[in-house]
C-alpha cells in the first residue's frame, strides 16, 4: 500500500509555507514525498523526512521574506511623510510632544540613575574595595579603634592590603586669607590601596609614616585654587594648623575619599592608641581592598570569628562586637538608593504612558488610513514599498521627536544638576549620556514604528476590494477602538500612581515643615573656628579667646546673643557619642554602659537657640573652670536613664575626654533642657548630655549669633570682630542657621519636584489620550449622531452617550491605579513622614484631581457632538 | 566571477546532469543518490532562489499537471555564467588537489 502524507505534515505544508513562491515548494514537497516511496523507504522514514523538509522549507521561506523586507528610504517616501505631517499639524504636535517628553525625561533620569548608581567608582578595580562596619551596642558606624583595626583587620585572610582614615579639618594659613580646609589623615599606603596615580609629584610613602607627618599630597581642586595649578609646588611648603607642613603630590581631579577631602596627610599612631584602654576609643575608618577570590560576604564571615574571638578574649569592650565588610560603592551611594529606585520606577510608567499615548495616536491614525493603504494596494503598490513609505513616515515622526527629546534631556539634566541636593556624590559632573539617549531614543522609536506598521500589516492576506470598500461606520475599527480603551485605562491607572506617589511625598514634606525642631532656628547666624594648637598652646587660652569673641559680638548693634557650642544642630559637627554612668554605682561593663549625645555650649547658648529649659537652671556665670562640675541633661536622657526620678542634683561620671586636660570628676546635674531635633526634622531626638564649655573647653566649635528681628548678622561683621582678635583665623561656614533647617529638606524636596513633574506629565498624556479616544468615537459615528439627532435626540442625550464611554474609562483607570498605589505604597513607605501609603485624604485628591481631568477631556469632543449638524453628516459620504 | 559554495556546487552539478528535467525534488534526489548526501528541500529552494538572483540559472514554470492540486513544477537550467562559475571551482580543486592526494591518503589512513 501507498503511505499517504501525514495529516499533520499537510496542515503544517499548508499554514506555513506562504507567499509568492508557495505553490512551486509544495509540489516540490509533493516530488520530494513521492521520490521518497519510490525509492521504497520504510513508511514512517518517509513521514519523518517529509515532516523535516517541510519544517526547513517554511523556515527558509521565512527568512526569504525577512531578507525580502530591507529598506531603504527613498525620497519619494521622505517627501510624501514631510507632507503628511504639515497637513496634520495637530497629530503631529501632539505624538512629537509625546516622544519628546517621554525621551527627555527617561534619558534625564536614566542619566542620574547611571551617573550617581551605576557609574564605577575612578579607581583601580573598584568592585574590590571595602569600607569596614563596626557594629556594637547595636549602633553600627564605620569608626574604629587603632587597636581593633590592628586585631581586626591585620590578621585577616580576606584583605589584601588596607588603609586607616581619619577625616580632619586643618586651618591653612600663609598664602592668602587663612581658610579653613576639610582633609583626611591617611595610612600611606592608601593611594596605592585605591590604585590611582597622582597628577604631579609623589604619594605618600612608607617613610612618611615614620616621621613628623608633616606632609601633605594636595586636592587638584586645591592646587588649582590656592596654587593657581603650577607645576613646582612639589616641595614647597605651606601652612597647616600652624606646622609647616611639605607639599610632596598632587591627587587626580577625580579623587574625592573621604567626600569633599582637599588634601590627604599621613596617619601616626601613638604608642598609646595601643594601650588597652584605648580599645572603646573609636576614631578611624578602615578601606581594605578583598583578595581577589574573596567576595564581601565571606570577608564579613571571616571578620566575624575574628570578632567572636576578640569578645571572648576582651568581654568588656568587645562583647557582642559585629564586623561588616561592605563595597565601597555601596557606602557611597548609601541613602539615595531609595529615591534614586523611587524615580526610576516612575520614569518608567511615564515611559509606559507615554508609549501607550504613541501607539494609541499611531493607532487611531492607521486606522483612519487603512482605505488609503488599500487604495494603494489595489493600484499596485507592493508590500514592500506600502512598509517602506509607512516605516518612513514612522521614523520622520520618530526622529523629529527624538531630537526635540533630546534637547528636552540637556534641560533636564541641567535642571537636576542645578535643583539636586549637594548630598548626592558625582551629581555636580553630569552630562547626558550619549548611550542612555540612544537607549530613549530606540524605545520610543520601536514603538512608533510598530505601531505606524499597522496599517500597512493589515492590508496583507485580506481582500484589498473589501477594504477600499470600507466605510467609517465603525465595523472594522471596533478591535481598534477597544485596543486605544484598553491603551488609555493602562495610561490613566500609571497616572493615578504618580500622582498618589506625588501626593504623599507632598503631604510628607508639609508635614515635616511643621515639626517643631525645638529651637528657633530664624535670625541665627553660624560659622566654625578651630583655634591652632601651636599658637593656643596653653589650655586656658581657647576660654579667653572664646569669652573676648563672644563680649565683642555682642556689642554689635543688633546683635541679641551669641553663644560658641561644639554639636549645633543641623551642622556638621562632629555628633560626639559618650558614655556615662550614675556616680556611686560601679563601673558597668561597656556593653550595658548608657551613651548619649554630647554637646558642648557656652552658657549663652539655650538663649540664642531659644532652648526651652524644663527644669533645674542652665549654665550661667558662676560656672567656671574652677567651680564644682556641672552638666545639663535632654527630656530624652532624663526619661530614659532617670525614669521616675528628679534627675537635677544626681550626680553622672562622663567618659569622654575630648578637650586637653579636661575635668573627669564627677559631674552634677543641674537642669532639664527641651529636646531638640538635630540632624533632620524626621529623625528622633537622641539623649544629650550637655557640657558647660568653661570646664571642657574644646579648640574646635561653632559660633551661633541671634540678631533681633529677622536679620541675618553681616558676614563683614563678623569678619571683623574674629580679626580684631587673631587675624589669622578663618571663619568656615558661614551660614544661616534657618538656611541649615532648609537644607536638610533638599533631598526630599528634590525626590518631591520631580515625582510631581512626572505625575503632571503623566496626567496630561493621559488628558491627551482620553480625549483622542472620545473624538476619534465621535468622528466615527458622526453618522449615527447626525440621524439620532435628526430623529430627535436631544444634544445632551448625545453629550451623555460620550461622556458615559469616559466616565467609564476614567472610573477604571483610576480604580486599577489607586490599586496600584496601594501595591506600591510599601516601597516609598520609607520616603513618607507622618502620612500612611494608604492616606485617604492624599488618594481622594489624587482621584478628584485625576476624575476632573479626564472629565473636561471628555466633554469637549462629546459636546462637539451635540453640535454636529445633521444635514451635514448625514450627506457625508 | 563569484565563489560558490559547497552545496551550490553540488546542485549546480546535479541541475547540468539533470537536463530538462532539473527541479527540486529531482535535485535533491540526484545528490543524495550520488553522495549520500540528504539535503533539506528547504535549503535546496533557498539555494536555488540565490543562484537564480545571481543569474546562474534561470528558472522557468513548468506546465501544470492536473492531479498534483494543479500545482507547477519550477524548472532550472544553468546560464552560460553559471557553467563559467562552476567550471572555475572544479578547476580550482583539481588544481589544488593535483600532487596532494598521495599525501593526504596517506594522512588519513593513519590512525587518528
Amino acid at each position: 500500500m501507498t503511505p499517504r502524507r501525514s495529516r499533520l505534515g499537510r496542515l503544517l505544508a499548508a499554514l506555513l509555507i506562504r507567499g509568492r513562491e508557495a505553490p512551486f515548494i509544495l509540489r516540490d514537497l509533493d516530488d520530494s514525498f513521492h521520490h521518497d516511496v519510490a525509492r521504497g523507504l520504510a513508511p514512517a522514514e518517509v513521514r519523518r523526512r517529509d515532516l523535516r523538509n517541510i519544517l526547513a522549507s517554511a523556515g527558509s521561506v521565512w527568512a526569504e521574506s525577512l531578507r525580502l523586507s530591507y529598506w531603504r528610504p527613498s525620497v519619494r517616501d521622505l517627501r510624501h511623510a514631510w507632507r503628511l505631517l504639515r497637513r496634520q499639524p495637530a497629530l503631529a504636535a501632539v505624538a512629537i510632544l509625546t516622544l519628546a517628553l517621554g525621551i527627555g525625561t527617561t534619558t534625564a533620569v536614566f542619566t542620574i540613575v547611571n551617573g550617581v548608581l551605576l557609574r564605577p567608582l575612578p579607581y583601580r578595580d573598584p568592585s574590590r574595595l571595602v569600607s569596614l562596619f563596626y557594629g556594637h551596642q547595636g549602633r553600627v558606624s564605620p569608626w574604629f579603634s587603632p587597636l581593633n583595626l590592628r586585631d581586626y583587620v591585620g590578621p585577616s585572610e580576606s584583605f589584601a592590603d588596607s588603609s586607616a582614615v581619619v577625616p580632619v579639618t586643618v586651618s591653612m594659613t600663609g598664602l592668602g586669607d587663612p581658610e579653613r580646609l576639610p582633609g583626611a589623615r591617611v595610612s600611606w599606603n592608601y593611594f596605592t590601596l585605591l590604585g590611582v596615580p597622582m597628577a604631579l609629584g609623589r604619594a605618600l610613602a612608607e617613610g612618611d609614616a615614620q616621621g613628623d607627618g608633616n606632609q601633605v599630597v594636595l586636592s587638584d581642586g586645591l592646587w588649582r585654587r590656592r596654587f593657581g595649578g603650577r607645576p613646582d609646588v612639589v616641595n614647597r611648603t605651606t601652612t597647616l594648623d600652624g606646622h609647616d607642613v611639605t607639599i610632596v603630590g598632587v591627587a587626580p581631579a577625580d579623587l574625592m575619599f573621604p567626600a569633599a577631602a582637599e588634601f590627604w596627610q599621613p596617619l601616626i599612631f601613638k604608642p598609646r592608641d595601643f594601650t588597652p584602654a584605648a580599645r572603646g576609643k573609636q576614631w578611624v575608618q578602615v578601606l581594605a581592598r578583598l583578595k581577589d577570590a574573596v567576595s564581601p560576604d565571606q570577608a564579613t564571615t571571616a571578620l566575624q570569628t575574628v570578632a567572636d574571638r576578640l569578645a571572648r578574649e576582651f568581654p568588656e569592650s568587645e562583647r557582642d562586637a559585629t564586623l561588616l565588610a561592605t563595597p565601597l560603592h555601596e557606602r557611597i551611594v548609601r541613602d539615595i538608593r531609595l529615591t534614586l529606585v523611587t524615580l526610576f520606577g516612575s520614569v518608567t510608567l511615564v515611559l509606559l504612558i507615554v508609549c501607550a499615548n504613541v501607539a494609541s495616536l499611531l493607532f487611531a491614525r492607521g486606522q483612519a488610513r487603512r482605505r488609503e493603504v488599500a487604495v494603494r494596494a489595489a493600484l499596485g503598490a507592493s508590500r514592500r514599498q506600502l512598509i517602506a513609505q509607512l516605516l518612513t513616515e514612522s521614523l520622520v515622526l520618530g526622529l523629529l521627536g527624538g531630537a526635540a527629546g533630546a534637547g528636552l534631556a540637556l534641560c533636564f539634566v541641567r535642571a537636576v544638576v542645578l535643583l539636586g541636593p549637594t548630598s548626592i556624590s558625582h551629581l555636580p559632573d553630569l552630562s547626558v549620556d550619549m548611550h542612555v539617549l540612544a537607549f530613549g531614543l530606540a524605545i520610543t522609536l520601536v514603538t512608533s514604528i510598530a505601531f505606524g506598521l499597522t496599517p500597512a500589516l493589515a492590508v496583507s492576506g485580506r481582500s484589498n476590494q473589501r477594504l477600499v470598500a470600507l466605510n467609517n461606520r465603525g465595523a472594522v475599527g471596533a478591535s481598534g477602538t477597544r485596543a486605544r480603551r484598553v491603551l488609555v485605562i493602562s495610561e490613566l491607572a500609571g497616572a493615578a500612581m504618580l500622582l498618589a506617589g506625588a501626593g504623599l511625598l507632598i503631604r510628607s514634606y508639609v508635614q515635616l515643615q511643621q515639626v517643631e525642631p525645638g529651637f528657633t532656628p530664624e535670625g541665627v547666624t553660624t560659622f566654625s573656628l578651630s583655634l591652632p594648637g601651636a599658637r593656643y598652646p596653653d589650655p586656658a587660652n581657647p576660654p579667653a579667646f572664646v569669652s573676648a569673641l563672644l563680649s565683642r559680638l555682642e556689642a554689635e548693634p543688633g546683635v541679641e546673643s551669641a553663644a560658641v557650642a561644639m554639636g549645633l544642630p543641623f551642622t556638621s559637627d562632629l555628633d560626639a557619642l559618650t558614655g556615662f554612668r550614675h556616680e556611686g554605682q560601679p563601673e558597668p561593663d561597656s556593653a550595658s554602659m548608657p551613651t548619649a549625645s554630647l554637646r558642648i555650649v557656652s552658657p549663652e547658648y539655650f538663649e540664642t537657640m531659644k532652648i526651652p529649659i524644663r527644669g533645674g537652671r542652665p549654665f550661667d556665670r558662676r560656672d567656671t573652670a574652677t567651680s564644682p562640675e556641672v552638666v545639663l541633661i535632654n527630656e530624652r536622657t532624663a526619661q530614659r536613664y532617670f525614669p521616675g526620678q528628679n534627675p537635677v542634683g544626681q550626680q553622672i561620671r562622663v567618659s569622654a575626654e575630648l578637650a586637653r586636660e579636661a575635668r573627669s570628676r564627677p559631674k552634677t546635674i543641674v537642669g532639664i533642657v527641651a529636646n531638640v531635633k538635630y540632624s533632620g526634622l524626621d529623625e528622633d531626638t537622641p539623649a544629650e548630655i550637655y557640657l558647660p564649655y568653661e570646664q571642657y573647653p574644646v579648640d574646635a566649635f561653632t559660633v551661633a549669633v541671634r540678631t533681633s528681628g529677622d536679620r541675618i548678622a553681616s558676614i563683614s561683621t563678623l569678619r571683623r570682630d574674629v580679626a580684631g582678635l587673631d587675624p589669622l583665623l578663618p571663619l568656615a561656614n558661614i551660614k544661616s542657621l534657618a538656611a541649615l533647617v532648609d537644607a536638610s529638606l533638599a533631598e526630599r524636596r528634590f525626590t518631591m519636584l520631580i515625582l510631581l513633574t512626572f505625575a503632571v506629565i503623566a496626567v496630561a498624556l493621559s488628558v491627551i489620550g482620553v480625549y483622542g479616544v472620545l473624538a476619534y468615537l465621535v468622528g466615527q459615528r458622526r453618522r449615527e449622531i447626525g440621524l439620532r439627532l435628526a430623529v430627535g435626540a436631544s444634544p445632551a442625550g448625545v453629550v451623555w452617550l460620550f461622556v458615559r464611554e469616559g466616565v467609564a474609562l476614567t472610573l477604571v483607570g483610576l480604580g486599577a491605579g489607586l490599586a496600584g498605589a496601594l501595591a506600591a505604597g510599601r516601597w516609598i513607605s520609607a520616603l513618607l513622614f507622618g502620612v500612611t501609603p494608604a492616606d485617604p485624604v492624599t488618594l481622594a485628591i489624587v482621584a478628584c484631581a485625576l476624575a476632573g481631568a479626564a472629565g473636561l477631556a471628555t466633554y469637549v469632543p462629546a459636546r462637539s457632538a451635540a453640535h454636529i449638524d445633521p444635514t451635514d453628516a448625514l450627506r457625508a459620504e | 566571477m563569484g565563489h560558490l559554495g559547497e552545496l551550490e556546487q553540488l546542485i549546480l552539478f546535479a541541475v547540468t546532469a539533470l537536463g530538462d528535467d532539473a527541479y527540486g525534488g529531482a535535485i535533491r534526489a540526484h545528490i543524495e543518490e550520488r553522495s549520500g548526501r540528504i539535503v533539506s528541500s528547504g535549503a535546496i529552494n533557498t539555494t536555488l532562489g540565490r543562484l537564480a538572483e545571481r543569474r546562474l540559472v534561470i528558472g522557468r514554470v513548468g506546465t501544470p499537471v492536473p492531479g498534483r492540486a494543479g500545482r507547477p513544477r519550477k524548472y532550472y537550467t544553468l546560464t552560460p555564467a553559471g557553467a563559467r562559475d562552476l567550471q572555475q571551482s572544479y578547476t580550482t580543486i583539481r588544481a589544488m588537489a593535483g600532487g596532494a592526494l598521495k599525501r593526504l591518503d596517506a594522512l588519513a589512513e593513519r590512525k587518528s
